[in-house]
C-alpha cells in the first residue's frame, strides 16, 4: 500500500494532507478511497493514526540524532582511535570465538519451555472463554507445573554441567 | 488583548491547517503526552534521578553544578556532550550493523510506550491485545542488543553478548508466564481493562508470587543490578557496549533507560492499580489519572534504582539458575493458584 494512502484515511485527517507534494485535494482523495483497496475506513480510526504518527516520530528520532552529531562532531581520525578496545594489551582482534558450551543445555530447555509457555497461555485463554473447561485447564497447568519443578531439580545434575570442569 | 479566534482566522489557510493538526488528538498523544516528548524528558529525568539517588546511597552528593537546583540540567549537558563527540567506528567492526543497531534498540524501546495507558483514554494505541503487543515488542528487543555485540567483533562485547543472549532469552519465559497470570485473573488482554479490574484490590496483593516473578524479570530484562552481568563494569570493561561511544552510546543508554521506565509503568499498570487512586480535590480526573500512574511507576523505578546501591552483581550461573530453576516453577505455581482462585470464585465460594 503506497504511503500516501496511509496519509489519507478519514476526512478529519485528510485535511492536512496538503503537506504532501503534488496533491490536488479532494478529487484525488475520492477517487482513491480506502474501500477501493478493500480497507474499511473504520480500521483507520484515530487510534491507528496516533500509532502511525508515533511510529513516524520514533523512526525519525535516531536519524535526527545522527544528523545533529554530523553537524556538531569533529572528525579527526587516527590509527589509535580506530583500534578495538583491549585493557592495556596490544590489540589482537578476535573474529571468531567459541561460545561457552556449558550453557548449551539451557538452549534446549528454552525450546521446551517456549512450548510450555504457549500451552499455558492457550489453556488460560480457553479457561477464560468457557467456564466448564476450568478443571481441565487446571489439570494441564498442574502437569506443566510438575514438569517445570522436575526440570528445575534436574538442571544442577545435567551431564554437560558436571563435565564443565573437565572441558576446561 | 489578542483574541485567539480572530488570530486563528487571520492566518493563511495552510497555517490554519497546521494549527488544527497540532491541536488534533493524534498529534498531542503521539508527540507530547504520552508520546515522544514525555518519554524523552522522562528518560532524561530518570537518569538524573538514578544518579542522584545512587550518590545519596553511597554518601556522595551526585550531580550538583549544572542547573541551579541539584544539578537538574546535568543530563542535558551530558547528552549535548555525547552528541557532539567524534563518531568513532573501530577497524574491523561490521559497520552497517554497528551503526544501525543502537538506532533499532532506541526505536524498539520507544515503541513500548505506544501500548502503555497512563489514564482512561491516555494511551497512544488502545488495543484489545495491548498486553500481548507490549510483550511482542519486548521479545524483539534482545535482537539489536545481541547484534550490536556481534557487530563489534571484539573480545569484551562478545562475552557481554553471549551473556545477554542467555540472560534475556532465559527470562522471557517467566515474564510471559507472569503476564499470563494477570490475564487469567483479570480476564482480558486490554491494559485499560486490566486496570479497571483492580478497583477492589490491586493485583500485587492477590498475586504476590506473580509480582515477585515480574519484578525479578524486570530487573533481568533491563539489565539492572544485580543482573547487569552483560555490561559488568570492572569485569568485562562495559560488556556489549564497550566499542560504542559518542552518539551511539547516547542512543543505547537512552534505549536502556526508556525500557526500564516502560517496564516500571507496565508494573504499575498491571500490579499496582495503574491510575486508580484517591481523587485530588479541585483537580480534574483527566489530570490526576496520569499523575497516579506516573507516581506509581516512578516508585517502582526508585526501588529498581535503589537495588543498584545495595546489591552486588550475580554470576552468570546464579542468574541462569534463578531464572530456570526458581522463577519458572514459581510462575507456574502462581498460575495454578490464580486458576484455583478463579475456579472457587466461579463456584461462588469466594467474594471476588
Amino acid at each position: 500500500m503506497p504511503a500516501w494512502i496511509l496519509l489519507h484515511g478519514r476526512g478529519d485527517v485528510a485535511s492536512y494532507v496538503w503537506l504532501w507534494p503534488g496533491w490536488s485535494g479532494w478529487a484525488v482523495y475520492k477517487s482513491w478511497s480506502l474501500s477501493e483497496w478493500g480497507v474499511s475506513p473504520a480500521a483507520f480510526d484515530t487510534a491507528l493514526w496516533t500509532l502511525l504518527l508515533y511510529l513516524l516520530l520514533t523512526l525519525i528520532a535516531p536519524p535526527a540524532f545522527y544528523l545533529i552529531s554530523v553537524l556538531l562532531a569533529p572528525k579527526r581520525p587516527s590509527r589509535v582511535k580506530k583500534m578495538l578496545f583491549e585493557s592495556g594489551q596490544a590489540p589482537i582482534p578476535v573474529r571468531e570465538a567459541p561460545f561457552p558450551i556449558e550453557y548449551f543445555p539451557y538452549v534446549i530447555i528454552y525450546i521446551a519451555y517456549a512450548v510450555f509457555a504457549v500451552v499455558a497461555f492457550v489453556v488460560v485463554l480457553d479457561m477464560l472463554r468457557a467456564g466448564e473447561s476450568l478443571i481441565r485447564g487446571l489439570i494441564i497447568l498442574a502437569a506443566l507445573t510438575a514438569g517445570s519443578i522436575y526440570a528445575s531439580k534436574q538442571i544442577p545434575t545435567l551431564k554437560q554441567r558436571l563435565e564443565r570442569g573437565v572441558a576446561r | 488583548m489578542i483574541d485567539p479566534v480572530q488570530l486563528f482566522n487571520s492566518l493563511p489557510a495552510p497555517l490554519q491547517e497546521l494549527v488544527r493538526f497540532i491541536y488534533s488528538e493524534p498529534f498531542i498523544k503521539a508527540a507530547i503526552f504520552p508520546g515522544a516528548l514525555f518519554s524523552t524528558v522522562l528518560g532524561i529525568f530518570a537518569v538524573w534521578f538514578e544518579r542522584k539517588l545512587f550518590a545519596r546511597v553511597s554518601l556522595r552528593i551526585g550531580p550538583l553544578h549544572v542547573g541551579k537546583v541539584a544539578g537538574i540540567l546535568q543530563l542535558i549537558a551530558d547528552a549535548i556532550k555525547f552528541i557532539s563527540k567524534e563518531r568513532i567506528i573501530p577497524d574491523g567492526v561490521n559497520k552497517p550493523l554497528f551503526v544501525l543497531m543502537p538506532a533499532l534498540a532506541m526505536i524498539l524501546s520507544l515503541l513500548l510506550y505506544a501500548f502503555l495507558p497512563f489514564g482512561a483514554g491516555w494511551i497512544i494505541y488502545p488495543s484489545d491485545i495491548g498486553l500481548l503487543l507490549f510483550f511482542l515488542v519486548t521479545a524483539l528487543s534482545p535482537i539489536p542488543i545481541v547484534l550490536a555485540g556481534y557487530a563489534s567483533r571484539s573480545k569484551y562485547p562478545f562475552i557481554g553478548m553471549s551473556r545477554i543472549a542467555l540472560q534475556l532469552f532465559g527470562y522471557e519465559v517467566p515474564l510471559f508466564l507472569a503476564l499470563t497470570g494477570v490475564v487469567l485473573s483479570t480476564r482480558t488482554l486490554n491494559l485499560e481493562k486490566i486496570v479497571e479490574a483492580q478497583v477492589a484490590v490491586p493485583l500485587a496483593v492477590t498475586q504476590v508470587l506473580g509480582f515477585i516473578v515480574f519484578l525479578t524479570t524486570l530487573l533481568a530484562e533491563t539489565e539492572r543490578l544485580p543482573f547487569d552481568i552483560p555490561t559488568a563494569e570492572g569485569e568485562i570493561v562495559f560488556g556489549w557496549q564497550t566499542e560504542y561511544s559518542g552518539v551511539y552510546f547516547l542512543m543505547i543508554q537512552l534505549a536502556m533507560f526508556e525500557k526500564v521506565l516502560a517496564f516500571c509503568f507496565l508494573g504499575a499498570v498491571l500490579y499496582l492499580g495503574g491510575w486508580l487512586g484517591p481523587p485530588i480535590p479541585g483537580v480534574p480526573e483527566s489530570i490526576t489519572a496520569p499523575f497516579w500512574t506516573i507516581l506509581k511507576g516512578l516508585l517502582l523505578f526508585t526501588f529498581v534504582a535503589l537495588l543498584r546501591g545495595v546489591y552486588p552483581r550475580l554470576t552468570i550461573e546464579k542468574v541462569l539458575d534463578l531464572g530456570w530453576k526458581y522463577l519458572i516453577p514459581l510462575a507456574f505455581v502462581n498460575l495454578i493458584i490464580t486458576a484455583g482462585l478463579s475456579l472457587l470464585a466461579e463456584a461462588g465460594m469466594l467474594p471476588l
